[in-house]
């Protein structure tokens, strides 16, 4: 029969020793954690009571006590992380997590860390995918952050997740290129965010930009290159000089990602002949582009005729392309890249927006050169007629010779057309009204133009845009109202908009635009249909001779006002609309009408949309602010104004408010607005009249 | 209506227009068609979901937008609405429990107040200042950093 060993006397003792040094240890352990309790529950105390130095002593000591025993660690990095001390849970997170890789652990010794570690870290939690999408709504609010490369800064993970999430990088704009790669310009900016221009088809939010050196501009386009794998979708740049090296450069960039890009914008700012080499040829490369935007100034010479060769040897355009803008070629530029743009815009059968703004220029000499050249060389033969079917938007500074030609063509409908825009130069008013009556426009929605065009149009569109002028000798204002007046009820737009191009209105010119607003015939109501009516300024209102603000007009009367229900109206009488908020407060307690109780006549009828409060006018567009005028509608929180300036004594008034104002000027001047009371030198600098890049 | 179990084998009993805002709910029903046995959840807390649920239930008569479809227009949807603000102002810990779970559940607006909630608290931070909001270790090399270093220099130049 087998025995074990007998157990010697000595290896007793031994036993005994080891087992009353496990109890001491453990005893002193048991000890050492009521003392760190202790003083752990002091640095909670001290830092509930704001002593973060003390808390954070007590917290070290506590840390300083415990012994390597994984629960002990555990229990210490919870108390520590509860107290407000992540770094000290942290690093008793990390001992525990080291003694277990040592000594081994149960499964709720595993639990317990790892819902400790989801505590103290709990971007690991997240899988990369999730990462890369809230990285996708940071820069989805580009203003907010200070630099593109935020975010890959913070640690490696999360720069590997933003290097390879491509969708961060893949919209770039380059504005204002400076001059020269090795001139040292400070303050130049390049933005790499989401054009506006691109709002509606861009798919990926990128929202960065920085201001950066001059000579690193171009290390960062193409470091953004880099990172978006050559895979960018949308592309802009603007170039200001003949820097051919910085245009190759960016052009570069741009063919890199010739299969992706679905937006490109080649702008050249520069009022000399600068020419970007390959811009055209590069858009006919792109198989995915919907929008084109080019203003070569000058593809001449021995460029033109290398360009014309390659553009009659390409394959068509990209089938894709739905929008093509094509601007600012000069009166020279007319001449010499007419047959290079008529072959390329001959292949466009399916655009659905066209903008040509090529036709004039702000300079006479510009068009004196039109006028010597002849309306028939300004647009390719038959580009409206091939388009026809397509054509969604067209904004062009010349409708007659266009029409005139597509019908020459035998152009009978644009079938499609929702929205014709007349573009306004400073200098120079199209007087030639072109002939609608042959042309069916079925679907058109939208038409900006001067009265004399809108006027000449059988069925008026639902909105209408009307540019107007006070310093021409024919009296707008005027036409307009019998405009107005001589409409059928059953044709009339829904919407109007008199967009001032004055470089500056006074309040004369203003009160007659307020006679306009509601023109009164009979008592009936104008334009039924009619349910907004703004005026959009560009520059100030100043105030004329001795008249008070000019912002007194929003207390001019009204005649006969008739509001229908869902009205959004820009001007209205403030006393008459007190006087009618009375009336319903006392009509509404079942107290007798004032007014009319001694005649015994009815009161008027309140407009409903503000015997409601009005709310229908939640957001009112208006040129200016208004004043006291607004003051009964007491459900109005919020007004538009698109203006480029807002007087000082109006910006007083806004503030006294309680309505939230949004005030969308120009965005150049913006930029210059600190949205709080401009100063008289600010003020000098809005009276320019901005220039736009059309 | 329909019994969840969650991993530590609690039940919940919801109407099924509540449970099948969670789209993997949903495919799971439709594959098991009418049964009364409970759907597990085994990557779900009973916290958690409850939480889970409280939002489903506000939402239910909201449309459920197809995945792709409504992939444009939850992304150009950059504001909270007010309850969403409310429901989703837990600690950090449940934000990302949260998270996870709408996830893994298939939650897609929930999806999404959870990450624009993380982003609307990364945003206007500066890497250090993220590092101690989410207790994230710096764990770049000496050589990374003066890589990152060479990238700020574009920045700094104001």
């Amino acid at each position: 029969m087998a025995r074990g060993p007998i157990p010697s006397s000595s290896t007793t003792a031994q036993e005994e020793r080891e087992r009353v040094l496990t109890r001491r240890l453990a005893a002193s352990q048991e000890k050492l954690w009521e003392q760190s309790q202790t003083l752990l529950e002091r640095s909670r105390l001290r830092s509930m009571r704001g002593d973060r130095v003390g808390a954070l002593q007590d917290a070290k000591r506590a840390l300083a006590l415990f012994p390597a025993n994984i629960e002990y660690l555990i229990r210490a990095a919870e108390t520590l992380l509860d107290s407000g001390f992540p770094d000290k849970a942290s690093r008793a997170f990390e001992q525990a997590e080291g003694a277990a890789n040592i000594e081994g652990t149960t499964s709720e010794i595993c639990a317990a860390l790892s819902t400790l570690a989801n505590r103290l870290r709990p971007f690991d939690m997240l899988p990369n995918e999730i990462l890369a999408t809230i990285f996708e709504h940071v820069y989805a609010d580009w203003q907010r952050l200070p630099s593109p490369f935020q975010l890959p800064h913070v640690c490696r993970r999360w720069r590997s997740i933003a290097k390879i999430t491509q969708s961060l990088w893949r919209d770039l704009r380059i504005l204002r290129v400076p001059t020269k790669l090795s001139t040292f310009t400070p303050n130049l900016s390049v933005e790499l965010r989401r054009p506006p221009c691109f709002s509606s088809s861009s798919t990926h939010p990128v929202a960065q930009f920085c201001h950066a050196r001059a000579g690193n501009h171009l290390r960062l386009i193409k470091h953004c290159a880099e990172l978006s794998n050559n895979t960018l979708t949308h592309f802009e740049f603007h170039t200001l000089s003949g820097d051919l090296d910085m245009a190759a450069a960016l052009l570069h960039v741009a063919q890199g990602s010739a299969a992706t890009l679905v937006a490109l914008s080649i702008i050249n700012n520069d009022k000399d002949d600068d020419p970007i080499p390959g811009s055209l040829s590069l858009a006919l490369r792109c198989p995915r582009l919907t929008y084109l935007e080019l203003s070569p100034k000058s593809i001449h010479g021995r460029e033109l005729k290398q360009l014309e060769d390659e553009v009659k040897h390409l394959d068509p355009l990209p089938a894709s392309l739905r929008t093509l803008k094509y601007n600012d070629l000069s009166d020279l530029s007319i001449r010499r890249a007419r047959r290079t743009r008529e072959l390329f815009l001959h292949r466009c059968s399916q655009l659905e927006q066209l903008t040509l703004l090529d036709i004039y220029t702000a300079s006479d000499r510009a068009l004196f050169d039109e006028a010597e050249l002849g309306t028939e060389h300004t647009f390719p033969r038959d580009l409206l007629v091939r388009c026809a079917q397509s054509l969604v938007e067209l904004e062009t500074s010349a409708f007659k010779s266009l029409f005139t030609r597509a019908k020459a063509e035998g152009l009978s409908a644009l079938p499609r057309l929702r929205r014709l825009r007349h573009v306004p130069f400073a200098d120079f008013v199209d007087e030639d009204v072109p002939d609608f009556h042959e042309l069916a426009l079925p679907n058109l929605k939208v038409i900006e133009a001067p009265i004399n065009v809108v006027e000449s149009m059988h069925r008026v569109p639902a909105r209408v845009v009307l540019h107007l002028r006070f310093n021409e000798e024919t009296d707008l204002l005027s036409q307009i109202k019998s405009w107005l007046l001589s409409l059928d009820d059953d044709n009339t737009p829904e919407e109007i908009t008199l967009e001032l191009l004055e470089r500056n209105v006074g309040t004369e010119d203003f009160n007659e635009l307020i006679d306009v607003l509601i023109p009164s015939r009979a008592g009936r109501i104008i334009c039924p249909q009619l349910t907004a009516f703004s005026v959009l300024t560009r520059d100030e209102i100043y105030s004329e001779g001795d008249e008070a603000s000019p912002f007194d007009i929003y207390s001019k009367p009204i005649p006969q006002p008739k509001f229908r229900e869902d009205w959004q109206h820009s001007v209205i009488d403030a006393s008459r609309l007190a006087r009618m908020e009375a009336e319903r407060r006392r009509v509404s307690k079942g107290l007798p009408a004032i007014n009319n109780s001694a005649s015994g006549k009815a009161p008027d009828p309140v407009p409903s949309a503000f015997s409601r409060g009005a709310p229908a006018a939640k957001r009112v567009k208006v040129s200016a602010p208004p004043d006291k005028a607004w003051g009964p509608c007491e459900a109005l929180r919020s007004i538009k104004i698109e203006s480029c300036y807002v007087q000082p004594d109006a910006w007083a008034v806004m503030k006294a408010s309680p309505c939230r104002f949004e005030v969308t000027p120009d965005p150049e001047v913006a930029a210059m607005l600190p949205w709080q009371e401009p100063s008289a030198a600010k003020r000098n600098r809005f009276g320019e009249r901005k220039v736009h890049a059309w | 209506m329909v019994v969840l179990e969650t991993s530590d084998q609690e039940r919940f009993t919801v109407d099924k227009d509540v449970a099948e805002r969670s789209l993997l709910i949903k495919q799971m029903l439709d594959d098991l068609g009418d049964s009364d046995m409970p759907i597990p959840l085994p990557n779900v807390t009973s916290n958690v979901l409850k939480k889970v649920l409280e939002y489903c239930g506000h939402h239910r008569h909201e449309p459920v937008l197809p995945t792709d479809e409504g992939e444009e227009s939850r992304k150009r949807l950059t504001d909270i609405s007010e309850w969403d603000q409310k429901f989703i102002s837990v600690d950090q810990e449940m934000l990302f429990e949260i998270i996870l779970a709408a996830n893994y559940l298939d939650i897609k607006p929930l999806l999404d107040v959870g990450c624009k909630t993380v982003a609307n608290m990364i945003k206007g931070k500066t890497p250090e200042e993220i590092r101690r909001l989410f207790n994230i270790q710096n764990d770049f090399t000496p050589e990374e950093e003066a890589q990152i270093r060479k990238e700020n220099e574009w920045a700094e130049d104001r």
